[in-house]
């Protein structure tokens, strides 16, 4: 079975991407293959010029990864879970950028003591993003960053993603909340049952979809237009008009045509 | 980097550790106690003259002294297979760590594969280390307080070839759970197979050691080459021993690292 097959993404530096598909298409496979946890039949992935299978050490080195299931030790403490991984990542963690990450994704240095037994999933998830970017990693691999996380700390991890960007870091971050990939991302992709099938920003993936033009008639009745392209034609042919509502598409619907098509 | 990961390893295990250390050397002074008991009692003399002759040649007269009591708490077979058990738990670490998804945030490190394997033959090593030389702290402590006047204890010679020679059954245990573990999917399996091919090996050896039709065979089994009877009737170990239980040891390391070089995590 191919669980991926033609897959062609190029991820900019600086830029934050959305990579998006229904449960199934991919999206992990293609982040373990970037990993080398996977290896390809075919093909190959670089990350920032290394390739992932041939120099994997060398494309890892420059990751901050946050796995969808943080497969921590039960009995290790938090404390000891974020010294192993910067330890192993060969990154040094400035004290300063992870105390940040603490407080503002609110982990408490008490729960940094406690055994991640007693962690709830909110908390193992704010560990898990604490880890994958306490050494200000020039990529940060992001598998749903805020799934289980309440509001308050989902707006304040939007705003590090943010401030990443800023700093010329780039994130490639699945997720299944459109609202956020809308405000954050500059570009998305859309893989469906192992294939890419819509690259681009989000404004571009709207325009592809069509408009519903509302055209409320002097008569009382009313119409409703799906219209892809400019609405000029449409316009000078209308008559007895009273008024016009145009709907903008949702991403969710613009998305939902892509995983659907 | 490798480091990090043994610290990591030995850290998570030091209660199990703790106790396999505390249950070996316990084991070994309970032996002697034991030994004192019989022997006091006059019991070796009753068991030599009930002992039928093919036991006796074939022990060497092991079960009949206070010196073959004691040395018998380096091959006693609950002896061999916990240490096995214990191997094949930390042989199996890379497979776990596979299942529990752990590996996922490990290699997403630039961690080189061979080093998860080394990890796991380093921790094999120090963990067989740690458990003989507790038997041996144990062994040292009971004959130092527990021999009773008139008793022959064992020589130290013997107790270090008994030793040397389990330690090196114990290791190749360790090396064909790794080489199971490096491409197994889930820990059970990987940890149920080698146990049981642990077992089906060691009733092998016993049966070689019986039915000589089956003697060609029983060379397969690594328990062949853990020859405890033979060093007590105070033949040295066999380099031949060595050689084979060594071997399967660096053989068995090597494959594994070839194979979860290769495999998907």
């Amino acid at each position: 079975m191919r669980a991926l097959r033609g897959i062609s993404l190029d991820v900019r530096p600086g830029e934050i991407f959305g990579f998006l598909g229904l449960n199934g298409a991919g999206k992990t496979t293609t982040i373990r293959i970037l990993l080398d946890l996977l290896r390809p039949s075919g093909g190959s992935a670089q990350v920032f010029g290394a390739d992932c299978q041939r120099e994997s050490r060398k494309a890892r080195a420059s990751i901050g990864y946050l796995p969808g299931e943080l497969g921590l030790y039960a009995d290790m403490r938090g404390g000891e879970a974020l010294a192993l991984m910067e330890k192993l990542g060969g990154r040094a963690a400035e004290a300063r950028t992870r105390d940040a990450l603490l407080d503002r994704l609110e982990l408490a240095r008490a729960d940094l003591r406690r055994t991640l037994r007693e962690y709830s999933t909110g908390m193992k998830r704010k560990l898990g993003l604490v880890q994958a970017l306490q050494s200000d990693p020039p990529l940060a691999i992001l598998d749903e960053p805020t799934e289980g996380l309440d509001p308050l700390v989902q707006r304040a991890l939007h705003e590090i993603l943010v401030e990443l960007r800023a700093r010329g870091r780039t994130v490639f971050m699945s997720s299944h909340v459109l609202s956020e990939v809308e405000r954050l991302c500059d570009r998305i992709a859309v893989i469906r049952a192992g294939e890419i099938v819509l690259v681009s920003t989000v404004e571009e993936a709207r325009r592809r979809s069509g408009r519903i033009v509302r055209v409320h008639h002097t008569d009382g009745q009313r119409q409703e237009i799906e219209v892809a392209g400019e609405l000029g034609p449409l316009l000078t042919q209308l008559k007895d008009v009273r008024d016009i509502e145009i709907v903008e598409p949702s991403l969710e619907d613009v998305l939902a045509s892509f995983y659907r098509s | 980097m490798i480091a990090t990961l043994i610290a990591h390893s030995l850290r998570r295990r030091r209660g199990f550790l703790a106790t396999t250390a505390l249950v070996m050397s316990g084991f070994q002074i309970f032996m002697i106690m034991a030994a004192r008991s019989v022997f006091r009692s006059g019991g070796f003399q009753q068991l030599q003259a009930l002992m039928p002759s093919f036991i006796e040649q074939w022990t060497n007269m092991m079960a009949a002294s206070f010196q073959g009591f004691v040395l018998f708490g380096y091959s006693h077979p609950l002896v061999e297979l916990f240490l096995i058990a214990v191997v094949i738990s930390i042989g199996t670490e890379p497979v776990a760590e596979i299942e529990s998804k752990f590996v996922d945030l490990l290699m997403a490190r630039p961690v080189r594969r061979s080093a998860v394997v080394a990890r796991t033959l380093a921790v094999l090593l120090a963990a067989t280390l740690l458990a003989i030389v507790s038997m041996l702290i144990g062994t040292a402590i009971g004959l130092r307080f527990m021999v009773p006047a008139g008793a022959v204890p064992p020589p130290a010679r013997v107790v270090a070839a008994l030793a040397v020679n389990l330690a090196l059954l114990v290791l190749a245990w360790g090396g064909i759970a790794l080489m199971f573990a490096s491409f197994a999917h889930r820990r059970a399996t990987a940890a149920a197979t080698c146990g049981f091919l642990a077992f089906s090996m060691f009733v092998l050896d016993w049966v070689g050691r019986f039915w000589e039709a089956m003697r060609p065979l029983s060379r397969l089994s690594p328990f062949h080459y853990f020859s405890p009877f033979n060093m007590i009737g105070g033949q040295p170990l066999a380099v031949s021993d060595v050689a084979a239980l060594a071997g399967i040891f660096i053989v068995t390391s090597i494959v594994a690292n070839v194979i979860y070089a290769r495999r998907d995590l």
